[in-house]
């Protein structure tokens, strides 16, 4: 009960990968990271430079067939992936620090909480992709803004979850006796309430990453960003103009296929985690 | 009594909050209106400064301020003044215009998703475990990881390209008729959008259920109910779906919220004339009044959907009703 | 008439897979209901497996609790083996139970009176009305006042959701009731009016009564008879007013020791001796009870002892006597 951040991270992590939904999910970002790096290296063509015919469709030499300017589409996403990715976790290492602090805050502190929660619901009812692209209107798109955008629509999910955790735990006879016992409330913090809330708050963050990554690549879609950039998302967003009437349907497939994969692992991952932690959500009778 | 008090003051002061918040974001995105009305060209200063006149745009921030609070409560329809990008139809009009599309999607593929998700849920209760539950359960998490506006292309692909099925995009026909013809139009060119948006929201939705549904088939409760002979049936609805609806319900208000977001991109996709188009259409334009009113309705169908659930859930949930 | 017990449990081995390994919660349990009228109270401490009796004799175990041996008979007939509907029809009509916690045990969004209509009309052709009339008179003959027939669980004080709970298990006049701990979560006073209550029905309706508890101390007045449950076996049974008076097996000595009463002096109060870490081990090999007994020898390590009638009539499991 004291002290035992560091083992109950490893605990959970043990404990997930025996499931075999953490398994597929692990194996699917393991092989994506290993396309991100090595990728490049790897494919004969350059994303963005003229390689082959326009509108060919899948072979052996492209896979994922040209677009409609002779551009290899597999090398675009295999390029693409990284702006895409790198963009979703950093908002949702961000987006779930901030919300596991405020709901900690919100949770533990009484004085506090009526603000913070408000604030919370206020950014809840805004539908997120609206917001997000009229936050990212306000100055020129770049990849950090569009981290803050993703920041500031994320938090309130995991604060409003750890809240209600924190808040049912400060009723705990342990924290009861922490108190009479003499430990201040840092202490109780750190040593009581931080590990207990630790799994929840790992869950949040990998689900957040999956969440992350469909709504940037939904900004980049929309053409928020760069569109020259390639991302999965700008893909897309020069798919939507000019893949219908060339018939490019592998153009359009594949960048897609890719977004679902990614957060599809991420979504497993953080699904296992919860499963780990309340084993009645696990789907056969094991 | 209590609870449905402390809901209802909530709501009016997070919409209080939002309608704020709806005045002064569009007024953070930097150049104004007029100046993009005035496009590249080279306009002479003074055309450019009338422009603003017109719009309103060189008064001080809070007569602005009181004006647009003026507009909305002392009218109704609420006044959000003319749009500058489709001058000169007034925002309400221009909403009016397009809102019924809007909520033709969400309410069919709301309630069409509700519908599958209360089944899958029903049948997964039946059969303790096994594969069906399995699949169902990663079928939730696919479509919930699927971006929206991906499914949408790929259906229009398939089905209004390659099969030339269905209407590759927009509301309805240029020259649908009348009577039944309207109806088969409006009908053939909502069914791909309401499936991609009920596709997005079942992955939400199911997630949600069926974790509840999982911790009513393990509870005491239940545990009772079958040894009191009853059937599977009864349980499966009465007790654990009934259940399990709860926190589905409670979460209304942010199920629309996001249904609202996805709508931005289906709409966008299919070219749907909806109210989600206008705002994508209205930030790059900086139409102030339009950003105001739709961000104004935004808010406010997320908020009643709200209070709509928390009704609801009253009703549901006797516990509440103390 | 035959010469069939009630309920015959035989030789009966459940255990739970756990994520540590393999848990038995019963070990070769055997146990005869020989008629109607019959009573019998399971005493034991907690973990001792009283509860999986209780759910192995209307066949509630489920996974990760298995069924790995031994046979259970209602009048003859092979529950384990049954199929849904005959079940179905088992439960509740023959066999009912009352639990500790009724909280748990009853849906929170159905009021107490639908609960027994509910079960009214799963087993049987009745009218809704007819139902309800029903469920009233039985609610009051427990107790309840037809004012307080459809409140909801939360909204009853505990003693008042027993009676309701125990009406329930009525409802169908089924032969056996089983009730485990269901006064544990009530004070003293209540308790005893529970315990009247269940008295008067088991004479009044010539019910079989199973009754499972920690507390040996109120079995005098309610049953006649006594099993003793100890890590999952039974180690002694017999007539209750023989067991109390007379224990046999250390453990029951121990447990009736530890009864305090306003005659004791400091001395004679008894303790089972003191459960260190070593003590609270259940052996692997040998009587179960070795390392808390104070009269263990060699034997009794090495030899698990087993339920055998001793010179005066009694089932004891113990080296002592044989």
């Amino acid at each position: 009960m004291t002290t035992m951040q560091p083992s109950a991270i490893r605990t959970i992590t043990s404990k997930m990968f025996r499931r075999r939904t953490a398994r597929v999910g692990g194996a699917i970002i393991l092989a994506v990271l290993v396309l991100i790096l090595l990728g490049p290296f790897v494919t004969p063509y350059a994303p963005t430079a003229s390689s082959g015919a326009a509108d060919l469709p899948p072979s052996y030499s492209h896979p994922f067939g040209t677009d409609f300017q002779g551009h290899d589409v597999l090398s675009q996403v295999i390029f693409g992936a990284y702006p895409s990715m790198i963009v979703g976790v950093l908002a949702a290492v961000g987006a779930v620090a901030t919300g596991t602090t405020i709901g900690i805050m919100a949770g533990y502190y009484r004085r506090m909480e009526a603000l913070l929660t408000g604030t919370a619901d206020v950014v809840l009812t805004f539908p997120p992709l609206p917001l997000m692209v009229l936050l990212a209107s306000l100055y020129p798109a770049t990849t950090q803004l569009i981290i803050v955008v993703l920041i500031l629509v994320l938090w309130p999910v995991s604060a409003r979850s750890i809240r209600s955790q924190v808040l049912s735990l400060k009723e705990r006879p342990y924290v009861e006796s922490g108190r009479i016992s003499g430990m201040g409330n840092l202490e109780i913090l750190r040593r009581v309430i931080f590990p207990e809330i630790a799994p929840i708050a790992t869950a949040y963050f990998v689900l957040t990453v999956a969440a992350a990554i469909v709504l940037v690549t939904a900004l980049q879609f929309l053409g928020i960003g760069n569109p020259d950039v390639v991302s999965w998302g700008s893909i897309l967003y020069w798919a939507q103009q000019f893949a219908f009437y060339h018939g490019d349907w592998w153009w359009i497939l594949a960048p897609g296929l890719m977004i679902t994969l990614v957060a599809m692992a991420f979504a497993l991952l953080g699904f296992s985690v919860e499963e780990v932690m309340d084993p009645r959500l696990r789907a056969s009778a094991s | 009594m209590d609870f449905v008090k402390r809901r209802i003051l909530t709501s009016i002061a997070v919409f209080f909050v939002a309608i704020n918040l709806d005045f002064i974001l569009p007024r953070l995105v930097p150049g104004n209106a007029a100046e993009i009305f005035a496009g590249g060209t080279k306009l002479p200063s003074n055309a450019v400064n009338l422009l603003e006149i017109r719009f309103g745009l060189n008064q001080p921030l809070y007569v602005q301020y009181y004006l647009f609070f003026k507009g909305i409560f002392t009218n109704w329809p609420p006044y959000f003044g003319v749009s500058f990008n489709y001058y000169p139809m007034t925002v309400s009009n221009l909403i009016a215009q397009r809102l019924p599309w809007t909520i033709l999607l969400i309410a069919s593929s709301f309630f069409l998703s509700f519908y599958i998700s209360y089944l899958l849920a029903a049948i997964g209760s039946m059969r303790r475990g096994g594969k069906f539950e399995f699949g169902s359960l990663y079928t939730s998490i696919l479509f919930w990881s699927t971006p929206a506006f991906w499914v949408g292309m790929i259906l229009i692909w398939v089905f209004a390209v390659y099969l030339g099925w269905l209407p590759v995009f927009g509301n309805i026909d240029f020259n649908p008729g009348s009577g039944l013809a309207y109806v088969a139009s409006v009908v053939f060119h909502a069914v791909l959008p309401v499936i991609t948006l009920t596709a997005v929201v079942f992955g939400q939705n199911y997630f949600v259920l069926r974790g509840a549904a999982q911790q009513a088939l393990r509870s005491d409760y239940v545990l009772t109910a079958k040894s009191r002979g009853l059937r599977e049936r009864t349980i499966a609805f009465g007790y654990v779906l009934r259940n399990s609806l709860l926190p589905v319900v409670s979460l209304l208000g942010y199920s629309l919220a996001s249904l609202l977001s996805a709508v931005v991109l289906v709409e966008s996709v299919f070219g749907y004339t909806g109210v989600g188009d206008l705002v994508v259409d209205a930030i790059i334009n900086r139409d102030y009044p339009v950003l105001e009113g739709t961000f104004f309705y935004l808010t406010l169908i997320v908020i009643i959907g709200g209070l709509i659930g928390d009704f609801v859930l009253l009703k549901l949930d006797p516990r509440l009703r103390r | 008439m035959s010469e069939r017990d009630l309920l015959k449990l035989s030789d009966v081995t459940v255990e739970y897979a756990l994520e540590h390994g393999v848990r038995k919660a019963s070990d070769g349990v055997s146990l005869r209901i020989p008629s109607r009228g019959f009573t019998l109270g399971i005493v034991g401490e907690s973990g001792s497996g009283k509860t999986t009796l209780g759910l192995l004799m209307m066949n509630l175990i489920e996974p990760p609790g298995r069924i790995t041996r031994g046979k259970i008979e209602y009048q003859g007939r092979d529950i384990l083996g049954m199929n849904r509907d005959q079940l179905r029809r088992y439960r509740w009509q023959e066999v009912a139970m009352v639990y500790q916690s009724a909280m748990n045990s009853l849906n929170p969004v159905k009021s107490v009176s639908s609960h027994i209509v509910e079960v009214l009309r799963e087993h049987s052709d009745i009218s809704k009305t007819e139902a309800r009339e029903k469920a009233i008179k039985l609610l009051s003959s427990v107790g309840i006042k037809e004012e307080r027939a459809d409140a909801y669980s939360h909204e009853l004080s505990g003693g008042m959701r027993q009676r309701a709970v125990i009406a329930m298990a009525l409802a169908l006049s089924p032969k056996l009731l089983i009730a485990d701990e269901p006064t544990s979560a009530l004070d003293v006073v209540v308790q005893k009016q529970i315990l009247a209550l269940l008295r008067k029905e088991v004479i009044e309706k010539d019910l079989s009564l199973v009754f499972i508890t920690h507390e040996i101390a109120l079995l005098g007045d309610l049953v006649d008879n006594v099993a003793v449950l100890f890590a999952g076996e039974i180690v002694e049974s017999g007539e209750i007013d023989d067991i109390l008076f007379d224990p046999m097996h250390p453990y029951t000595e121990s447990l009736l020791g530890s009864l305090l009463s306003l005659e004791s002096t400091r001395e004679m109060i008894q303790t089972v001796p003191a459960l260190t870490k070593e003590a609270r081990v259940v052996p692997e090999v040998g009587c179960k009870f070795a390392n808390r007994c104070r009269y263990a020898f060699a034997r009794c390590r090495v030899e698990r002892p087993l339920l055998k009638e001793s010179s005066n009539g009694r089932l004891v499991a113990c080296h002592k006597y044989s």
